[in-house]
Protein backbone atom coordinates (compact mmCIF):
# COMPACT_ATOMS: atom_id res chain seq x y z
CA UNK A 1 0.00 0.00 0.00
CA UNK A 2 2.86 2.35 0.88
CA UNK A 3 4.41 1.59 -2.55
CA UNK A 4 1.20 2.78 -4.27
CA UNK A 5 0.70 5.86 -2.02
CA UNK A 6 2.73 8.21 -4.26
CA UNK A 7 0.87 7.11 -7.38
CA UNK A 8 -2.57 7.93 -5.93
CA UNK A 9 -4.17 11.32 -6.47
CA UNK A 10 -5.07 13.70 -3.68
CA UNK A 11 -8.77 12.70 -3.85
CA UNK A 12 -7.99 9.02 -3.36
CA UNK A 13 -5.68 9.81 -0.44
CA UNK A 14 -8.34 11.92 1.28
CA UNK A 15 -10.96 9.18 0.81
CA UNK A 16 -8.55 6.59 2.21
CA UNK A 17 -7.62 8.68 5.26
CA UNK A 18 -11.27 9.54 5.99
CA UNK A 19 -12.20 5.82 5.64
CA UNK A 20 -9.43 4.83 8.06
CA UNK A 21 -10.51 7.47 10.60
CA UNK A 22 -14.17 6.41 10.31
CA UNK A 23 -13.22 2.73 10.63
CA UNK A 24 -11.09 3.40 13.72
CA UNK A 25 -13.86 5.50 15.28
CA UNK A 26 -16.45 2.76 14.61
CA UNK A 27 -14.17 0.10 16.12
CA UNK A 28 -13.54 2.30 19.16
CA UNK A 29 -17.31 2.97 19.52
CA UNK A 30 -18.10 -0.78 19.51
CA UNK A 31 -15.36 -1.64 21.98
CA UNK A 32 -16.39 1.25 24.24
CA UNK A 33 -20.05 0.14 24.08
CA UNK A 34 -19.04 -3.32 25.34
CA UNK A 35 -16.60 -2.14 28.02
CA UNK A 36 -18.96 0.48 29.50
CA UNK A 37 -22.01 -1.81 29.44
CA UNK A 38 -22.43 -1.88 33.23
CA UNK A 39 -22.52 1.94 33.25
CA UNK A 40 -25.20 2.25 30.58
CA UNK A 41 -28.88 2.72 31.32
CA UNK A 42 -32.12 3.22 29.42
CA UNK A 43 -30.89 6.67 28.32
CA UNK A 44 -27.55 5.50 26.99
CA UNK A 45 -27.73 1.86 25.79
CA UNK A 46 -25.88 1.53 22.50
CA UNK A 47 -23.83 -0.80 20.29
CA UNK A 48 -22.86 -4.19 21.69
CA UNK A 49 -24.60 -3.58 25.00
CA UNK A 50 -27.92 -2.78 23.32
CA UNK A 51 -27.75 -5.90 21.14
CA UNK A 52 -27.01 -8.08 24.17
CA UNK A 53 -29.90 -6.49 26.10
CA UNK A 54 -32.32 -7.17 23.25
CA UNK A 55 -31.17 -10.79 23.03
CA UNK A 56 -31.70 -11.25 26.77
CA UNK A 57 -35.17 -9.71 26.45
CA UNK A 58 -36.03 -12.07 23.58
CA UNK A 59 -34.88 -15.05 25.67
CA UNK A 60 -37.44 -14.04 28.32
CA UNK A 61 -35.22 -12.36 30.93
CA UNK A 62 -37.77 -10.26 32.84
CA UNK A 63 -35.47 -7.44 33.97
CA UNK A 64 -34.02 -7.17 30.45
CA UNK A 65 -37.55 -6.90 29.04
CA UNK A 66 -38.32 -3.99 31.38
CA UNK A 67 -34.97 -2.34 30.58
CA UNK A 68 -35.31 -2.80 26.81
CA UNK A 69 -38.87 -1.44 26.96
CA UNK A 70 -37.59 1.55 28.97
CA UNK A 71 -34.95 2.14 26.29
CA UNK A 72 -37.62 2.01 23.56
CA UNK A 73 -39.83 4.42 25.50
CA UNK A 74 -37.41 7.14 24.40
CA UNK A 75 -38.00 6.35 20.72
CA UNK A 76 -41.17 6.97 18.73
CA UNK A 77 -43.49 5.19 18.14
CA UNK A 78 -43.86 4.22 21.81
CA UNK A 79 -46.02 1.13 21.06
CA UNK A 80 -42.88 -1.04 20.78
CA UNK A 81 -41.94 -0.11 24.35
CA UNK A 82 -45.47 -0.92 25.53
CA UNK A 83 -45.32 -4.38 23.93
CA UNK A 84 -42.10 -5.28 25.77
CA UNK A 85 -43.46 -3.95 29.04
CA UNK A 86 -46.69 -5.90 28.58
CA UNK A 87 -44.67 -9.07 28.04
CA UNK A 88 -42.60 -8.30 31.15
CA UNK A 89 -45.69 -7.65 33.28
CA UNK A 90 -47.27 -10.97 32.34
CA UNK A 91 -43.99 -12.77 33.04
CA UNK A 92 -43.55 -11.22 36.51
CA UNK A 93 -42.65 -13.78 39.20
CA UNK A 94 -41.19 -11.75 42.08
CA UNK A 95 -41.91 -8.45 43.76
CA UNK A 96 -39.03 -6.74 41.95
CA UNK A 97 -40.56 -7.79 38.62
CA UNK A 98 -43.53 -5.52 39.36
CA UNK A 99 -41.98 -2.36 37.95
CA UNK A 100 -43.36 1.14 38.24
CA UNK A 101 -44.23 1.25 34.54
CA UNK A 102 -47.32 -0.75 35.47
CA UNK A 103 -48.57 2.16 37.61
CA UNK A 104 -47.48 4.71 35.02
CA UNK A 105 -49.40 2.95 32.22
CA UNK A 106 -52.46 2.09 34.32
CA UNK A 107 -55.66 2.78 32.34
CA UNK A 108 -53.62 4.75 29.78
CA UNK A 109 -51.99 2.05 27.66
CA UNK A 110 -53.90 -0.89 26.16
CA UNK A 111 -53.29 -4.08 28.16
CA UNK A 112 -52.49 -2.16 31.34
CA UNK A 113 -56.01 -1.75 32.70
CA UNK A 114 -56.27 -1.53 36.48
CA UNK A 115 -57.89 -4.97 36.89
CA UNK A 116 -55.14 -6.76 34.90
CA UNK A 117 -52.38 -5.04 36.88
CA UNK A 118 -54.13 -5.80 40.16
CA UNK A 119 -54.54 -9.51 39.33
CA UNK A 120 -50.86 -9.71 38.28
CA UNK A 121 -49.76 -8.16 41.57
CA UNK A 122 -52.09 -10.42 43.57
CA UNK A 123 -50.65 -13.47 41.79
CA UNK A 124 -47.08 -12.41 42.58
CA UNK A 125 -47.81 -11.53 46.20
CA UNK A 126 -48.74 -15.20 46.88
CA UNK A 127 -45.10 -16.22 46.48
CA UNK A 128 -43.38 -12.89 47.13
CA UNK A 129 -44.84 -11.22 50.26
CA UNK A 130 -42.57 -8.16 49.84
CA UNK A 131 -44.81 -7.27 46.87
CA UNK A 132 -47.53 -6.09 49.30
CA UNK A 133 -45.72 -2.75 49.19
CA UNK A 134 -46.30 -2.61 45.42
CA UNK A 135 -50.01 -3.42 45.92
CA UNK A 136 -50.19 -0.75 48.64
CA UNK A 137 -48.70 1.79 46.23
CA UNK A 138 -50.99 0.65 43.42
CA UNK A 139 -54.15 1.19 45.49
CA UNK A 140 -53.02 4.78 46.09
CA UNK A 141 -52.69 5.51 42.33
CA UNK A 142 -53.97 8.86 41.14
CA UNK A 143 -56.40 9.36 38.24
CA UNK A 144 -56.73 8.41 35.44
CA UNK A 145 -55.81 5.03 37.00
CA UNK A 146 -59.00 3.60 38.51
CA UNK A 147 -57.18 1.47 41.11
CA UNK A 148 -57.46 4.05 43.91
CA UNK A 149 -59.10 2.33 46.88
CA UNK A 150 -58.32 3.30 50.47
CA UNK A 151 -60.01 0.19 51.94
CA UNK A 152 -57.76 -2.05 49.85
CA UNK A 153 -54.73 0.13 50.57
CA UNK A 154 -55.42 -0.07 54.31
CA UNK A 155 -55.67 -3.87 54.06
CA UNK A 156 -52.10 -4.04 52.75
CA UNK A 157 -50.51 -2.24 55.71
CA UNK A 158 -50.51 -5.23 58.16
CA UNK A 159 -48.99 -7.38 55.39
CA UNK A 160 -45.97 -5.14 54.75
CA UNK A 161 -42.60 -6.80 55.25
CA UNK A 162 -40.54 -3.61 55.04
CA UNK A 163 -40.51 -0.01 56.27
CA UNK A 164 -42.90 1.92 54.01
CA UNK A 165 -42.27 5.49 55.14
CA UNK A 166 -42.81 7.14 51.74
CA UNK A 167 -45.93 5.20 50.83
CA UNK A 168 -47.39 5.72 54.29
CA UNK A 169 -46.85 9.47 53.84
CA UNK A 170 -48.70 9.16 50.51
CA UNK A 171 -51.45 7.20 52.31
CA UNK A 172 -51.85 9.96 54.93
CA UNK A 173 -52.17 12.58 52.18
CA UNK A 174 -54.90 10.49 50.51
CA UNK A 175 -56.66 9.93 53.84
CA UNK A 176 -56.74 13.69 54.50
CA UNK A 177 -57.83 14.48 50.94
CA UNK A 178 -60.67 11.97 50.99
CA UNK A 179 -61.58 12.52 54.69
CA UNK A 180 -61.29 8.76 55.11
CA UNK A 181 -61.76 7.17 58.55
CA UNK A 182 -58.86 4.89 59.46
CA UNK A 183 -59.84 1.91 61.61
CA UNK A 184 -58.17 1.08 64.94
CA UNK A 185 -56.66 -2.09 63.42
CA UNK A 186 -55.07 -0.07 60.58
CA UNK A 187 -53.73 2.51 63.03
CA UNK A 188 -52.11 -0.33 64.99
CA UNK A 189 -50.61 -1.71 61.77
CA UNK A 190 -49.22 1.75 60.89
CA UNK A 191 -47.77 1.99 64.41
CA UNK A 192 -46.08 -1.40 63.84
CA UNK A 193 -44.61 -0.24 60.54
CA UNK A 194 -43.30 2.99 62.08
CA UNK A 195 -41.53 0.89 64.73
CA UNK A 196 -40.02 -1.20 61.95
CA UNK A 197 -38.80 2.03 60.31
CA UNK A 198 -37.16 3.08 63.58
CA UNK A 199 -35.24 -0.20 63.64
CA UNK A 200 -34.19 0.30 60.00
CA UNK A 201 -32.98 3.78 60.88
CA UNK A 202 -30.63 2.29 63.47
CA UNK A 203 -29.57 -0.63 61.31
CA UNK A 204 -30.21 -0.57 57.56
CA UNK A 205 -31.73 -3.79 56.22
CA UNK A 206 -29.33 -5.91 54.17
CA UNK A 207 -29.34 -5.41 50.40
CA UNK A 208 -31.35 -8.16 48.78
CA UNK A 209 -33.75 -8.86 45.93
CA UNK A 210 -36.74 -7.43 47.78
CA UNK A 211 -39.12 -4.57 47.15
CA UNK A 212 -38.34 -1.53 49.30
CA UNK A 213 -38.83 2.22 49.28
CA UNK A 214 -36.59 4.03 46.80
CA UNK A 215 -35.09 6.36 49.42
CA UNK A 216 -33.79 5.32 52.86
CA UNK A 217 -35.77 6.40 55.92
CA UNK A 218 -34.64 9.57 57.72
CA UNK A 219 -35.42 10.70 61.32
CA UNK A 220 -37.64 13.47 59.90
CA UNK A 221 -39.76 10.85 58.06
CA UNK A 222 -40.46 9.04 61.32
CA UNK A 223 -41.33 12.27 63.12
CA UNK A 224 -43.74 13.18 60.28
CA UNK A 225 -45.37 9.72 60.36
CA UNK A 226 -45.81 9.87 64.13
CA UNK A 227 -47.43 13.31 63.81
CA UNK A 228 -49.78 12.11 61.06
CA UNK A 229 -50.67 9.01 63.07
CA UNK A 230 -51.39 11.07 66.18
CA UNK A 231 -53.70 13.32 64.14
CA UNK A 232 -55.78 10.22 63.22
CA UNK A 233 -56.66 9.41 66.82
CA UNK A 234 -60.42 9.68 67.35
CA UNK B 1 -31.96 12.67 27.58
CA UNK B 2 -30.19 15.97 27.03
CA UNK B 3 -27.67 15.85 24.22
CA UNK B 4 -24.24 17.25 24.84
CA UNK B 5 -21.71 17.82 22.04
CA UNK B 6 -18.85 16.93 24.37
CA UNK B 7 -20.39 13.57 25.33
CA UNK B 8 -18.33 11.44 22.94
CA UNK B 9 -15.02 13.02 23.88
CA UNK B 10 -15.88 12.57 27.57
CA UNK B 11 -16.11 8.80 27.18
CA UNK B 12 -12.40 8.35 26.53
CA UNK B 13 -11.50 11.00 29.09
CA UNK B 14 -13.28 8.92 31.72
CA UNK B 15 -11.17 5.93 30.71
CA UNK B 16 -8.00 7.85 31.31
CA UNK B 17 -8.81 9.96 34.35
CA UNK B 18 -10.49 9.11 37.60
CA UNK B 19 -11.34 12.13 39.66
CA UNK B 20 -12.31 11.61 43.30
CA UNK B 21 -15.97 11.99 44.23
CA UNK B 22 -17.05 15.31 45.69
CA UNK B 23 -16.53 15.40 49.47
CA UNK B 24 -19.88 15.28 51.27
CA UNK B 25 -20.35 15.97 54.99
CA UNK B 26 -23.72 16.13 56.74
CA UNK B 27 -25.38 15.67 53.35
CA UNK B 28 -23.75 18.77 51.80
CA UNK B 29 -20.92 19.12 49.28
CA UNK B 30 -17.91 20.69 51.00
CA UNK B 31 -16.05 22.24 48.07
CA UNK B 32 -15.91 22.32 44.27
CA UNK B 33 -18.51 23.65 41.81
CA UNK B 34 -21.36 22.13 43.82
CA UNK B 35 -20.24 23.56 47.19
CA UNK B 36 -23.11 23.97 49.65
CA UNK B 37 -25.53 21.84 47.63
CA UNK B 38 -27.39 18.94 49.24
CA UNK B 39 -26.82 15.34 48.14
CA UNK B 40 -29.64 12.85 48.43
CA UNK B 41 -29.43 9.20 47.42
CA UNK B 42 -32.26 7.28 45.80
CA UNK B 43 -32.43 3.84 44.18
CA UNK B 44 -33.53 2.25 40.96
CA UNK B 45 -33.25 -1.19 39.38
CA UNK B 46 -30.90 -1.80 36.47
CA UNK B 47 -31.20 -4.29 33.59
CA UNK B 48 -29.86 -7.09 35.80
CA UNK B 49 -32.34 -6.53 38.65
CA UNK B 50 -29.57 -4.93 40.74
CA UNK B 51 -30.25 -1.84 42.83
CA UNK B 52 -28.40 1.19 41.47
CA UNK B 53 -27.87 4.12 43.80
CA UNK B 54 -28.57 7.41 42.06
CA UNK B 55 -27.90 10.94 43.21
CA UNK B 56 -30.11 14.01 43.56
CA UNK B 57 -28.07 17.20 43.89
CA UNK B 58 -30.22 19.93 45.39
CA UNK B 59 -29.37 23.63 45.03
CA UNK B 60 -31.41 25.43 47.69
CA UNK B 61 -30.46 28.90 46.43
CA UNK B 62 -31.37 28.44 42.77
CA UNK B 63 -34.18 25.96 43.59
CA UNK B 64 -32.70 23.38 41.29
CA UNK B 65 -32.51 19.57 41.43
CA UNK B 66 -30.09 17.59 39.26
CA UNK B 67 -30.79 13.85 38.99
CA UNK B 68 -27.96 11.61 37.80
CA UNK B 69 -26.58 8.11 37.92
CA UNK B 70 -23.07 7.90 39.40
CA UNK B 71 -20.43 8.63 36.71
CA UNK B 72 -22.75 10.84 34.63
CA UNK B 73 -20.24 13.64 34.88
CA UNK B 74 -21.29 15.45 31.71
CA UNK B 75 -24.96 15.60 32.67
CA UNK B 76 -24.00 16.71 36.18
CA UNK B 77 -21.74 19.49 34.93
CA UNK B 78 -24.42 20.69 32.52
CA UNK B 79 -26.89 20.75 35.40
CA UNK B 80 -24.48 22.74 37.57
CA UNK B 81 -24.12 25.34 34.80
CA UNK B 82 -27.86 25.99 34.73
CA UNK B 83 -28.89 28.97 36.84
CA UNK B 84 -32.47 27.88 37.44
CA UNK B 85 -35.55 30.01 36.73
CA UNK B 86 -36.94 32.38 39.37
CA UNK B 87 -40.45 31.35 40.37
CA UNK B 88 -39.94 27.73 39.32
CA UNK B 89 -38.46 24.57 40.76
CA UNK B 90 -35.96 23.56 38.07
CA UNK B 91 -35.40 19.81 37.53
CA UNK B 92 -32.51 18.71 35.31
CA UNK B 93 -32.20 15.02 34.36
CA UNK B 94 -32.36 12.35 31.70
CA UNK B 95 -35.94 11.47 30.79
CA UNK B 96 -38.29 9.82 28.36
CA UNK B 97 -41.99 10.45 27.87
CA UNK B 98 -42.74 8.21 30.85
CA UNK B 99 -39.62 8.32 33.05
CA UNK B 100 -37.48 10.85 34.87
CA UNK B 101 -34.04 9.44 35.73
CA UNK B 102 -35.57 5.96 35.67
CA UNK B 103 -38.59 6.84 37.83
CA UNK B 104 -41.88 5.91 36.14
CA UNK B 105 -44.09 6.47 39.11
CA UNK B 106 -44.76 10.21 39.44
CA UNK B 107 -45.32 9.80 43.19
CA UNK B 108 -41.64 8.84 43.48
CA UNK B 109 -40.53 12.03 41.75
CA UNK B 110 -43.01 13.95 43.92
CA UNK B 111 -41.60 12.32 47.09
CA UNK B 112 -38.09 13.27 46.04
CA UNK B 113 -39.14 16.87 45.34
CA UNK B 114 -41.01 17.13 48.65
CA UNK B 115 -38.11 15.71 50.64
CA UNK B 116 -35.65 18.10 48.92
CA UNK B 117 -36.93 20.87 51.17
CA UNK B 118 -36.68 23.47 48.37
CA UNK B 119 -40.18 23.15 46.89
CA UNK B 120 -42.95 25.40 48.15
CA UNK B 121 -45.79 24.55 45.72
CA UNK B 122 -44.26 26.64 42.91
CA UNK B 123 -44.51 25.43 39.27
CA UNK B 124 -41.94 22.86 38.13
CA UNK B 125 -39.81 23.22 35.00
CA UNK B 126 -38.44 19.86 33.82
CA UNK B 127 -35.39 20.39 31.60
CA UNK B 128 -35.07 16.81 30.35
CA UNK B 129 -35.47 15.23 26.92
CA UNK B 130 -38.96 14.18 25.86
CA UNK B 131 -40.41 14.58 29.38
CA UNK B 132 -43.41 16.29 27.80
CA UNK B 133 -43.58 14.17 24.64
CA UNK B 134 -47.01 12.72 25.41
CA UNK B 135 -50.09 14.38 26.89
CA UNK B 136 -50.40 11.75 29.65
CA UNK B 137 -46.74 11.01 30.43
CA UNK B 138 -44.47 11.75 33.39
CA UNK B 139 -44.98 15.56 33.29
CA UNK B 140 -48.76 15.22 33.40
CA UNK B 141 -48.57 12.64 36.23
CA UNK B 142 -46.16 14.82 38.20
CA UNK B 143 -48.51 17.82 37.88
CA UNK B 144 -51.32 15.66 39.31
CA UNK B 145 -49.13 14.26 42.12
CA UNK B 146 -47.82 17.68 43.21
CA UNK B 147 -51.00 19.56 42.29
CA UNK B 148 -49.00 22.28 40.61
CA UNK B 149 -48.10 23.44 37.08
CA UNK B 150 -45.40 21.47 35.27
CA UNK B 151 -43.60 22.54 32.06
CA UNK B 152 -41.55 20.09 29.98
CA UNK B 153 -40.15 19.79 26.42
CA UNK B 154 -41.83 17.62 23.79
CA UNK B 155 -38.53 16.56 22.14
CA UNK B 156 -34.84 16.06 22.88
CA UNK B 157 -33.24 19.14 24.46
CA UNK B 158 -29.86 20.52 23.43
CA UNK B 159 -27.65 22.44 25.81
CA UNK B 160 -24.46 23.80 24.25
CA UNK B 161 -22.14 25.02 26.97
CA UNK B 162 -19.66 26.86 24.64
CA UNK B 163 -17.21 27.30 27.48
CA UNK B 164 -19.53 29.02 29.94
CA UNK B 165 -23.11 28.79 31.06
CA UNK B 166 -25.39 26.92 28.70
CA UNK B 167 -26.73 29.13 25.92
CA UNK B 168 -30.11 28.39 24.45
CA UNK B 169 -32.28 25.60 25.65
CA UNK B 170 -33.51 24.35 22.33
CA UNK B 171 -35.99 21.53 21.98
CA UNK B 172 -35.48 19.77 18.66
CA UNK B 173 -35.90 16.21 17.40
CA UNK B 174 -32.77 14.18 16.70
CA UNK B 175 -31.62 13.76 13.09
CA UNK B 176 -33.50 11.01 11.23
CA UNK B 177 -32.37 7.37 10.94
CA UNK B 178 -28.76 6.42 11.59
CA UNK B 179 -27.83 10.10 11.85
CA UNK B 180 -29.65 10.19 15.19
CA UNK B 181 -26.43 9.00 16.83
CA UNK B 182 -24.78 12.32 15.94
CA UNK B 183 -24.91 15.00 18.66
CA UNK B 184 -26.76 17.45 16.40
CA UNK B 185 -30.37 18.66 16.45
CA UNK B 186 -32.68 18.48 13.44
CA UNK B 187 -33.34 22.19 13.09
CA UNK B 188 -36.24 21.49 10.71
CA UNK B 189 -38.16 19.59 13.42
CA UNK B 190 -38.40 21.88 16.46
CA UNK B 191 -40.21 20.84 19.63
CA UNK B 192 -42.19 22.99 22.03
CA UNK B 193 -42.43 23.44 25.81
CA UNK B 194 -45.77 22.23 27.08
CA UNK B 195 -47.39 23.15 30.42
CA UNK B 196 -49.81 20.98 32.42
CA UNK B 197 -52.20 22.29 35.05
CA UNK B 198 -52.52 20.86 38.58
CA UNK B 199 -55.20 18.47 37.29
CA UNK B 200 -52.71 16.92 34.86
CA UNK B 201 -54.34 18.46 31.77
CA UNK B 202 -52.20 20.28 29.17
CA UNK B 203 -53.03 23.99 29.13
CA UNK B 204 -50.37 25.83 27.09
CA UNK B 205 -47.38 25.50 24.78
CA UNK B 206 -44.51 27.90 24.07
CA UNK B 207 -41.79 27.62 21.40
CA UNK B 208 -39.01 28.23 23.95
CA UNK B 209 -38.37 27.34 27.56
CA UNK B 210 -39.57 29.70 30.32
CA UNK B 211 -35.88 30.00 31.20
CA UNK B 212 -35.05 31.60 27.87
CA UNK B 213 -38.02 33.87 27.33
CA UNK B 214 -39.95 34.09 30.57
CA UNK B 215 -43.11 33.84 28.47
CA UNK B 216 -45.06 31.95 31.07
CA UNK B 217 -43.41 33.79 33.91
CA UNK B 218 -44.50 37.21 32.66
CA UNK B 219 -47.66 36.16 30.88
CA UNK B 220 -51.25 35.94 31.98
CA UNK B 221 -50.89 32.25 32.83
CA UNK B 222 -48.30 33.01 35.51
CA UNK B 223 -50.52 35.75 36.95
CA UNK B 224 -53.32 33.20 37.26
CA UNK B 225 -50.96 30.71 38.94
CA UNK B 226 -49.87 33.36 41.46
CA UNK B 227 -53.47 34.30 42.20
CA UNK B 228 -54.34 30.67 42.95
CA UNK B 229 -51.38 30.20 45.33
Amino acid sequence: MIRHWKRWGAGTKIVLVVSLVLGAWTAWWWIDSAVTCDQQDEYSYHGFCLIELRQRAERGDNSAQWAYGNYLSGIRPFEQAHQWHLKAMHGARTGLDLRDSMDAYCDKVPGFDARTIESTMQRVVQTSPDAHLRLFQFYLSLPPCSAFNLDQASAQIPQLTQCAHLTLAEYFRAVNRERYTVSAATRAAIQGNVERCEKELVQSPPDGPHVREFMPVQPQDIADLRRSLAALQP
Amino acid sequence: MSQHPDRISMAWKQWLTKEPAEPVENGRIQYGPGKGMIKQVFEGLDASQKMVRKIATIDPIRKKIILIQPREKVLYQSGLREKGVPGYLYVFAHATATTLQGMNRAERVAALIRSSGVWNTEPVLIDACNAGATFDGIASALATALRTHVTAPTTTTWNYPLGGSAVGQGAFEKLPGILAALPMPDLFRPGVWRTWGPDGQPIATTPTSPRDTGDLLKGTLMQKIRQRR
